[in-house]
């Protein structure tokens, strides 16, 4: 069973990702995860959604619970209708940035959390579906 | 035939009952301008009674230069066709029966009979949804002068202790003010205090790598303190090395390693203030 409960975040300004990784903490801290993970997610979220303002000015971010044979964890959606990821293979390799940052954002984010799936084409934008398990 | 004369009826007044009851302001006029109708919102916004403005030019209602310019308005819309407001809407001024003005925001729909046009606009008073824009601002505008105070702590060492969530605007103000304190005071060694950041991603952390090669240009050796557990594994996991910077775990160490650093020594003690007597001694 899935989706315990749910919370979305629209992004349609700097101050909705603060909103948004101070809501992921509050949840993912409900969840049970340790102080460590909660920062981990929470500044997974803070990169998602950041991206989402610098690269396609706005969408949404969706917190889902994990309950599945005795794990449980988040599940973290954010969706765009931007312009999508031109070169996904290197925008997933350390220090690639197009909009002058460390590059580090997407890489790095995948490896915080434990799954990690991006679909992103020019017309539908980009939907981000991560997830962390509680260990 | 009854039934949708009574259906007619029915829809006519509960209209009615929508304009009475209306929070905003509905005014209709004719293409020359003068009113044809308003509903009670607009009396109260106004101070006006509606017999006191119906069959009046709607410029009774606008302050300069609005008052003297709205014929003309009318007059081009009506000759070219190109719409200002009309299904655009816009912010303009209102002007009371008592002399005093208010922000209004206005939209206006033109109804098209055979031969003639009628508008009708309808207006909200914005005077609260301002204020408290402007208020918000300035108390944004005073938290952000507040949130980056540079302390000197000791000849050559300064203090920037960073708190809450930064953006690129504070960092670029964090920045700004430390490079000029460096010149101002020739300090040689900056503690950048971190433990009050809620949060460190790539984004902070690269305007964090800036000020540190910004005031490594200016002389000044940069010491990073304060970085928590929590942010310091999330560093290491999103993959930000921090090699080329010093950290320490404290701002207590901080302090020990810029004293270090200056050729001074720090000595700990069991009463607080010799320990800082001793320290000045050292720095003559």
């Amino acid at each position: 069973m899935g989706l315990a409960s749910q919370k979305r975040i629209m992004l349609l300004k700097d101050a909705d990702v603060i909103h948004a990784v101070f809501e992921t903490k509050q949840y993912v801290k409900a969840l049970g995860f340790t102080k460590v993970d909660q920062h981990m997610i929470a500044t997974a979220v803070s990169e998602l959604t950041k991206n989402v303002l610098k690269y396609a000015q706005e969408g949404e971010v969706t917190l889902n619970t994990l309950d599945k044979d005795l794990k449980k964890g988040i599940e973290v959606i954010v969706k765009d209708n931007g312009p999508g990821i031109l070169n996904l293979e290197k925008a997933l390799e350390d220090n690639f940035s197009t909009g002058g940052t460390l590059g580090i954002g997407l890489p790095g984010t995948k490896r915080i959390m434990d799954e990690f799936i991006i679909n992103t084409n020019s017309s539908q934008g980009t939907e981000i579906k991560t997830r962390k398990w509680i260990r | 035939m009854n039934a949708t004369v009574n259906e007619k009826k029915l829809e006519l007044s509960s209209l009615k009952a929508m304009l009475e009851n209306l929070v905003d302001g509905v005014i209709s006029i004719n293409q020359n301008g003068i009113i044809q109708s308003v509903n009670p919102a607009v009396e109260k916004l106004f101070g006006y009674h509606k017999d006191e403005i119906i069959n009046k030019n709607i410029k009774i209602l606008m302050p300069e230069p609005d008052h003297n310019q709205h014929d003309q308005y009318l007059k081009n819309y009506l000759t070219t066709g190109v719409a200002k407001i009309i299904g655009i809407g816009r912010e303009v001024t209102g002007l009371r029966k008592n002399g005093t003005t208010f922000p209004l925001e206005l939209g206006i729909s033109e109804i098209k009979t055979d031969d003639e046009s009628v508008f009708v606009g309808v207006l909200r008073d914005i005077t609260e949804r301002k204020r408290d824009n402007e208020l918000l601002n300035s108390a944004l505008d005073s938290l952000r002068e507040m949130s980056t105070p540079i302390l000197v702590v000791a000849n050559k060492i300064l203090l920037l202790p960073l708190i809450g969530s930064i953006d690129s605007q504070r960092a670029q103000m964090a920045m700004e003010s430390v490079l000029q304190k460096i010149q101002e005071c020739e300090a040689r060694v900056a503690i950048i205090d971190i433990q009050g950041v809620p949060g460190v991603d790539s984004a902070i952390a690269s305007h964090l790598i800036k000020i540190i090669k910004a005031t490594k240009l200016m002389g000044c050796n940069c010491i990073i303190t304060g970085i928590s557990p929590e942010v310091a594994q999330t560093l290491a996991n999103l993959g930000i090395g921090l090699q080329d910077i010093t950290t320490e775990s404290s701002l207590k160490e901080g302090l020990k390693l810029a004293y270090g650093l200056l050729g001074l020594q720090l000595q700990e003690s069991k009463d607080h203030f010799s320990g800082m007597a001793s320290a000045k001694e050292r720095i003559k």
